[in-house]
C-alpha cells in the first residue's frame, strides 16, 4: 500500500510538471496555431538569467521565484515579438520551423556564449526536503509541484473566463477575424498569450532547477517534447486537454516504471508510445480536442 | 604554479632523445570530430590535446602537430562527415565521439586512407570485439572499469546490489552494470534487482520508490550514466534517506559532479572508477593546472586523455622517424610503449586495441576526493 502512495504520489508529480510545461505550449496554440518548440529554451533562458543574477549575488529563493516568473515573461514575449511576429501570417509550418530556428539558436547561445557543461545551480535546493506523514514520506517539492501546478491551472482558467483580455484571448482562439473586428488588438491578445505561456515557464523552471540543482544548455528540450505528446493526447489547443494529457502522461511513464517488471524495463518508452497510440486511435483529437471534417481523408 | 615532473620528463625526453634520428621537418595531423556541444560535451578531450599539442610544438621538436577540431554536437552522423573532411585535408589520426555508431563507420573510412583512429575516452568493448586494425582506445574497456569498482565496494563492505541500466548510451550504460554484477557476484557479493532508467532523467523518484519497496534495502546501487543526470539521482536518494552506496562509472568523473550534488555529505558514500586520478594532487591535476595557467579551458581526466593521444601519437612518430600515418601506427602498438600523461608509460603492445592500465577507484571524504585504489583488478568478467 504505501508502495503504491509513492508511485500515485511520483505520477502526480510528474504530471504536473508535464502539465505546466504543455499548458505553455497550449496557450499560444490556441491563440496563434503555433507549437512553439523554443519553449524549452525560454525555460533554458529563465534558468540561465538566475544563475547569472545568483553568481552576481542574488541568495533568497522568493525573490529568485519572482525574477524567474517576470524573465520568463519577458523571454517570452521579447520572441514573440522577434521571431515569431514576422511570420503570423505564414503558413503554419512556417512558424514550426521558425521556432525550430530559435529553439537551436537559442541552445547554441547557453553553449558557445556560457557553456555547453552543466553548472551547477543550489539557490532551490531547500525545496526538497522529505515530510513524513505517517507511514508515508513524501518529497516536499512534489507536493510544492502538485499544489503549485494545481494553483496555476486554476487562475489560467479564472483569468480567460472572468478578465476581458481572458476572454478577448478564447474568442481569439475560435475566431481571429471577428475579435479584431470587435476592436480588440491582435497584437496585444498575442503578446498576453506569449506572457502567460512565459509566466508557466518561469514556474516550470523554477521545479526543474530544484530538481535538477544545475543548468544545462538542453534542459529544456527533452521536456517539451513530452509537453507536445501531452498536449496531443489531450487534443491541441484545449488547455484543459493539455492539463488533462500531462496528467495522464505522467501516469502512463509512472505506471509502467513501477509495473513493468525487471527485465521488461528497457520497453517502458515503447510501452509508452504503444498506449498513447491506442488513446489517438479512440479518440483522433484528442480527449479534449474537437472533432474536424477531413473531406475525402475520412474512412 | 606546481612543476609537473613527470610530464615535463616525458616531453623532454620526447624532445632530446629523437634528434638525430628524425628530420625536424614533417607535420602530424590530428583530426578531432569532437563533441564542443550536445550531451557529451563534459566529456570532450579537445582542450587537453590543444594544451598538449602547444606544448609540444613550443618544444619545438619532432614533427609539428596540428589540431583540426570541429564540432559534432554530439551526433555520430555528424562526425562521419566532418572525419571525411579531416581524412581529405591528410590527417594522419583522427578520432570522433567516443561510442560505436560514431567510431565504427570511422574506422571503415580512415582504413582506406591508412589512417589510425583514436578514439582518447572510449571505452566501448563493441570497439574491441570488431577489432579493427586500424583503431585505438585511450582508456580501458568497460568490464575491467566494472570489475575494479566491483572488487573496491565490496572491500567496503556493500554485499547487496541493484544495477541501474539503460541502452541509450550502448554498453556504456548497459552492459557495465551487468559486468559490475559478475564481478560482484565473483567477488561474493548478490544483485538483488535490476531498475532501467533513460537519459536525460530529472525525476528518479519511480526508481527510488522501487528500492526502498526493498527489504532490506540494498547496500550498494551501480550507474553508468552521464551527469548531470547521475548528480540528481544521489541528491534525490540521500533525500529520501538512501544510505547505501552509489557506484559510479568514468561518467561520473567531471568536475560539476560535486556542484551538482550540492552537499559534501552526500558525497561520502559514492565511489566510481576513471581513467586517472585527478583533484587529488596528482600529475594528472598538475598537468590540468599548467595547461589552465597556460589559457586552455581543460577540465578533468578526458582532457588528460586527450593529451595522452597527442603525446603518444607524437612520440610515436619520433619513434617511426616518419609521419607516414601506419608508421605511425605501428610505433603506437610496438613494444615499450609511449609516454603519456595518465600513466608515465602507456603501451599497446599487449592488447592491440587498448592500453595496459590500472584502473583508479575514487571515493570521497568530506567532500573531496580520495583515491580509493590503483590497480588492475584480480577478475575481470568475460566480454570477448
Amino acid at each position: 500500500m504505501e508502495y503504491f502512495v509513492q508511485q500515485l504520489v511520483n505520477a502526480l508529480a510528474f504530471g504536473s510538471e508535464y502539465a505546466l510545461v504543455a499548458l505553455g505550449l497550449a496557450v499560444v496554440f490556441s491563440i496563434m496555431g503555433l507549437v512553439n518548440f523554443a519553449h524549452g529554451e525560454v525555460i533554458g533562458a529563465i534558468a540561465y538569467s538566475l544563475l547569472l543574477t545568483a553568481s552576481v549575488g542574488l541568495s533568497s529563493p522568493f525573490l529568485a521565484v519572482v525574477l524567474a516568473v517576470l524573465a520568463g515573461i519577458a523571454v517570452s514575449v521579447a520572441l514573440e515579438r522577434v521571431a515569431f511576429r514576422p511570420v503570423r501570417n505564414a503558413p503554419t509550418t512556417t512558424g514550426l520551423l521558425t521556432a525550430f530556428g530559435v529553439s537551436i539558436l537559442l541552445q547554441n547561445m547557453f553553449q558557445l556564449l556560457i557553456s555547453p557543461r552543466p553548472q551547477a545551480f543550489s539557490l532551490f535546493n531547500g525545496m526538497s526536503t522529505t515530510w513524513h506523514l505517517g507511514p508515508y514520506s513524501v518529497s516536499s517539492l512534489q507536493v510544492m509541484e502538485f499544489v503549485v501546478a494545481a494553483i496555476s491551472m486554476a487562475a489560467l482558467v479564472l483569468f480567460l473566463n472572468r478578465s476581458t483580455l481572458g476572454v478577448a484571448m478564447r474568442a481569439a482562439s475560435r475566431d481571429f477575424s471577428t475579435v479584431r473586428l470587435m476592436g480588440i488588438r491582435a497584437n496585444r491578445v498575442i503578446a498576453a498569450a506569449f506572457a502567460i505561456s512565459g509566466a508557466l515557464a518561469g514556474i516550470a523552471c523554477v521545479f526543474i532547477l530544484a530538481r535538477r540543482g544545475g543548468v544545462a544548455p538542453d534542459m529544456g528540450f527533452g521536456l517539451v517534447l513530452k509537453a507536445f505528446v501531452a498536449c496531443v493526447i489531450g487534443g491541441f489547443g484545449s488547455l484543459i486537454g493539455a492539463a488533462a494529457g500531462g496528467m495522464l502522461l505522467g501516469f502512463i511513464e509512472v505506471g509502467l516504471l513501477a509495473a513493468l517488471p525487471q527485465e521488461m524495463g528497457g520497453l517502458k518508452e515503447a510501452f509508452t508510445y504503444v498506449i498513447v497510440t491506442l488513446i489517438l486511435l479512440y479518440k483522433p483529437e484528442g480527449l479534449f480536442g474537437t472533432r474536424r471534417e477531413l473531406g475525402d481523408k475520412e474512412f | 604554479m606546481k612543476i609537473n615532473k613527470s610530464i615535463g620528463f616525458a616531453v623532454g625526453m620526447m624532445a632530446a632523445l629523437p634528434v638525430a634520428a628524425f628530420a625536424q621537418e614533417g607535420e602530424v595531423k590530428i583530426g578531432l570530430a569532437a563533441s564542443l556541444t550536445g550531451p557529451y560535451a563534459p566529456y570532450a578531450e579537445v582542450e587537453g590535446a590543444r594544451c598538449m599539442a602547444d606544448k609540444l610544438n613550443k618544444a619545438g621538436e619532432g614533427p609539428k602537430i596540428t589540431l583540426l577540431v570541429e564540432d559534432t554536437r554530439s551526433e555520430p552522423q555528424l562526425s562521419v562527415t566532418i572525419a571525411q573532411k579531416f581524412l581529405d585535408e591528410g590527417a594522419q589520426v583522427i578520432t570522433g565521439i567516443p561510442f560505436p555508431d560514431s567510431l565504427i563507420p570511422l574506422s571503415q573510412l580512415a582504413a582506406n586512407y591508412g589512417v589510425t583512429v583514436f578514439s582518447a575516452p572510449n571505452t566501448q568493448v563493441e570497439m574491441q570485439v570488431a577489432g579493427f586494425d586500424n583503431f585505438l582506445a585511450g582508456a580501458v574497456p568497460d568490464p575491467v572499469n566494472g570489475a575494479a569498482t566491483a572488487e573496491a565496494v565490496y572491500a567496503a563492505g556493500a554485499r547487496t546490489v541493484v544495477l541501474f541500466t539503460s541502452a541509450d548510451a550502448g554498453s556504456w550504460s548497459e552492459m557495465l552494470p551487468e559486468w559490475f554484477g559478475q564481478a560482484f557476484e565473483h567477488a561474493g557479493g548478490k544483485v538483488v534487482g535490476k531498475l532501467t532508467h533513460s537519459f536525460g532523467t530529472t525525476d528518479w523518484s519511480p526508481q527510488i520508490a522501487r528500492l526502498k519497496a526493498m527489504d532490506p534495502m540494498p547496500d550498494a546501487i551501480m550507474i553508468s550514466s552521464v551527469l548531470p543526470d547521475v548528480g540528481i539521482l544521489i541528491r534525490q536518494l540521500k533525500a529520501n534517506g538512501y544510505d547505501g552506496w552509489i557506484i559510479g562509472s568514468d561518467g561520473f568523473d567531471d568536475p560539476s559532479l560535486e556542484g551538482s550534488v550540492g552537499d559534501a555529505a552526500a558525497l561520502n558514500k559514492v565511489m566510481f572508477a576513471t581513467h586517472g586520478p585527478t583533484g587529488l594532487d596528482s600529475t594528472i591535476d598538475a598537468f590540468l593546472s599548467e595547461c589552465k595557467a597556460a589559457g586552455f579551458k581543460v577540465q578533468g581526466i578526458f582532457d588528460a586523455l586527450g593529451a595522452d593521444m597527442v603525446l603518444e601519437t607524437h612520440a610515436a612518430a619520433v619513434k617511426a622517424g616518419s609521419v607516414d600515418p601506419v608508421a605511425i601506427r605501428t610505433a603506437l602498438r610496438a613494444e615499450g610503449g609511449n609516454p603519456g600523461v595518465t600513466a608515465p608509460v602507456i603501451s599497446y603492445a599487449e592488447n592491440g586495441g587498448f592500453p595496459v592500465k590500472s584502473v583508479p577507484v575514487i571515493g570521497f571524504k568530506d567532500g573531496k576526493r580520495v583515491l580509493v585504489s590503483d590497480s588492475m583488478p584480480s577478475f575481470v568478467p568475460a566480454w570477448r
